[in-house]
């Protein structure tokens, strides 16, 4: 597997690349500006919505923003479609990621494990089904966004083509599809990256790229044993 | 010779006798037969004045001035009649010159006439002068447009009406052309009537707005649908500011209310059949967020309906008619395509109506809603189980 090239030394193994660690990056910045700069138009009668525009400078630096985030969120969505396809590390973390059976049934487990009806948890591999739950429900929303995002930026050129109604629906779902996105990063995303028991104040992979031999056992014991096996077990 | 002291006392007092007895029989002989020399013996005195209440008023005539008057070749008293037959030491206190014994009910002042007879109604003379009344088209008549202001402040000085005047695009507006427009005459016809009928009067100079106006659903309206918005109404009266002026009421920061406040009213809208939640259905469209945070690009009520030109959307010349909703929205959006009449603007969701705008949204909050429970579920099971397990590590 190429992640055994990651292998680093001092008891750490590269879990992200510096290039993978950018587009997290990227991906922080254009969703948070566009959420800052979009959910204001989905309560318009908030104070805070009022508040935040006058921060911003007005509603049409508020819709220019919106639309630089917009630009750099599609330019990301773009080159990580590329990099999943033609890049060597891209493809074999396309192949981790993609959900299996496995990921129903530890579901199932450790359902079963918080209703103490099984004494441990499933083992993980490189990701688990949170993971590539989380991955997916981005990749997703992603595409949902920027072709309703497209549709209300250009409604004059949609209605050559589509019904007024379609762009009616297309604000609908850009709205909620919006507001499940931020609750999710908000609720989920804040949980399981920062405040789940252990990982106070946050995990730091999504920096260093790093991930330590004990969480590497811990939170990915097949992805672990399967490394090691291969004989690339990390250096002290 | 030497005269005697007492027959020259007695000849100077024959001399002074007569003289004063032929002055006197001379001012006695009336004003029948005088002419405005006689008049003018006395009042072109500069000094000549009378007192009342206190004050100095001046009884001086300037000859010339009058002269050149319309009225210069009358006579004194063909206006001041009482003094007919009087000596021309004249009784002290003369009665108000009648104005209508000649111009007889050719203007009646219907406007001034609901002030009391002693509570100050103005008489002719206040505002067209009296001894020096110049033709109307003289420059320094009091009857040309750039007087009126400071002839109608003599009575209307109150600053609810001038300041907001002086401030607005007809106090800015002098002058059009070299002509004094949109003075207080212009729009305040004088004799005729108190408060104009305002389509009328702004039409004079308004023509193009006038014609949409009346062809409008407001314009169009039976006589006697006083309902219906004039253009005071809208505009305001005397503060009236342009549109592009942020703070009037047609601009585009306070338009939509400005329509709203009759058209979110059901009780005026009754007689119409006409919807009440327009105000509510702009507010939640993009254009009307856009326009509540100070977007003033962004459509109005004005911008597709018209200010003037107001039609219902099933008439075929209606700016909102499907026929013609392409153009509309093309004024801004010039790419619109022909799709844009499948669907509302005004968006209602509902079962019936914008029913997938309804149902996705109806949908989205179920899908949402049970997404973040179960998430909030998950996050619960997950941290009671690390409590129970006493790992605090991780999972």
């Amino acid at each position: 597997m190429s992640q055994a090239k990651g292998k680093a030394s001092q008891g750490y193994f590269e879990r992200f690349t510096l290039n993978q660690r950018l587009q997290h990056i990227v991906l922080m910045l254009s969703f948070s500006l566009l959420v800052l700069t979009g959910l204001p138009v989905r309560y318009p009668n908030s104070p805070t919505s009022a508040f935040i525009i006058n921060l911003l400078g007005g509603y049409t630096m508020r819709a220019m923003l919106h639309r630089v985030g917009a630009v750099a969120l599609t330019g990301l969505c773009v080159y990580h479609g590329l990099y999943s396809l033609s890049s060597r590390r891209g493809r074999s973390e396309l192949r981790a990621l993609l959900p299996a059976k496995k990921d129903v049934l530890d579901l199932f487990h450790m359902l079963k494990r918080y209703f103490t009806l099984a004494p441990t948890g499933p083992k993980f591999d490189r990701y688990n089904y949170i993971e590539k739950f989380e991955y997916f429900a981005v990749g997703w929303g992603s595409v949902m966004m920027i072709l309703t995002g497209l549709m209300l930026w250009f409604p004059g050129q949609m209605v050559q083509i589509l019904p007024m109604w379609a762009v009616d629906i297309a604000r609908v779902v850009h709205s909620w599809e919006a507001l499940l996105a931020f609750l999710t990063i908000l609720i989920w995303h804040m949980y399981h990256a920062h405040l789940k028991p252990g990982h106070f104040p946050m995990n730091m992979s999504w920096l260093t790229g790093k991930v330590s031999k004990e969480a590497m056992m811990e939170d990915h014991p097949l992805e672990y044993e399967r490394l090691t096996a291969e004989g690339k077990e990390e250096t002290q | 010779m030497s005269r005697h002291p007492v027959a020259k006392t007695f000849i100077r007092a024959l001399l002074k006798g007569f003289s004063s007895l032929a002055l006197l029989s001379w001012l006695a002989a009336g004003y029948g037969s005088a002419d405005n020399a006689d008049c003018l013996m006395c009042h072109s005195a500069k000094s000549l004045h009378k007192t009342i209440h206190g004050q100095k008023v001046s009884l001086y005539i300037d000859s010339q001035a009058f002269q050149g008057s319309v009225h210069g070749a009358k006579a004194c008293v063909d206006c001041h009649t009482d003094l007919k037959g009087q000596p021309l030491a004249h009784k002290p206190d003369l009665a108000p010159v009648q104005c209508a014994q000649c111009h007889k009910l050719a203007h009646p002042d219907t406007s001034h006439r609901s002030v009391g007879l002693n509570q100050g109604r103005p008489r002719c003379q206040d505002c067209h002068g009296s001894h020096y009344i110049r033709p109307e088209e003289d420059p320094r008549s009091n009857m040309q447009p750039a007087s009126s202001e400071p002839m109608c402040t003599q009575c209307h000085s109150e600053a609810r009406v001038f300041d907001p005047y002086r401030r607005s695009v007809h106090g800015a507006a002098r002058e059009w052309n070299g002509a004094r427009v949109a003075a207080c005459i212009h729009c305040h016809p004088v004799h005729t009537a108190y408060v104009a009928d305002s389509p009328i009067v702004c039409g004079t100079c308004h023509a193009k707005e006038f014609e949409a106006y009346a062809q409008s659903s407001h314009g169009s309206a039976p006589p006697g649908d006083t309902a219906v918005p004039t253009c005071v109404t809208c505009h305001g009266g005397h503060g009236i500011r342009a549109v592009e002026d942020l703070r009037s009421p047609t601009s585009p920061a306070k338009s939509p209310m400005l329509c709203a406040k009759c058209h979110d009213d059901p009780e005026l809208m009754g007689p119409y059949r006409l919807p009440t939640d327009r105000m509510k259905t702009y507010r939640a469209s993009y254009h009307g967020i856009e326009n509540k945070y100070g977007n003033m690009k962004a459509a109005t009520c004005v911008s597709c309906h018209n200010a003037h030109r107001v039609l219902p959307a099933s008439d075929p010349d209606s700016s909102v008619n499907a026929a013609n909703l392409r153009e509309t929205c093309g004024k801004c959006h010039p790419e619109t395509g022909p799709n844009v009449i499948k669907g509302s603007i005004h968006l209602e969701p509902s079962p019936k109506k914008d029913a997938g705008v309804y149902w996705v949204g109806a949908a989205y909050r179920i899908f949402v809603t049970v997404m973040i429970l179960a998430f909030c579920g998950y996050m619960a099971l997950d941290l009671f189980t690390h409590r129970r397990t006493r790992r605090g590590g991780r999972s």
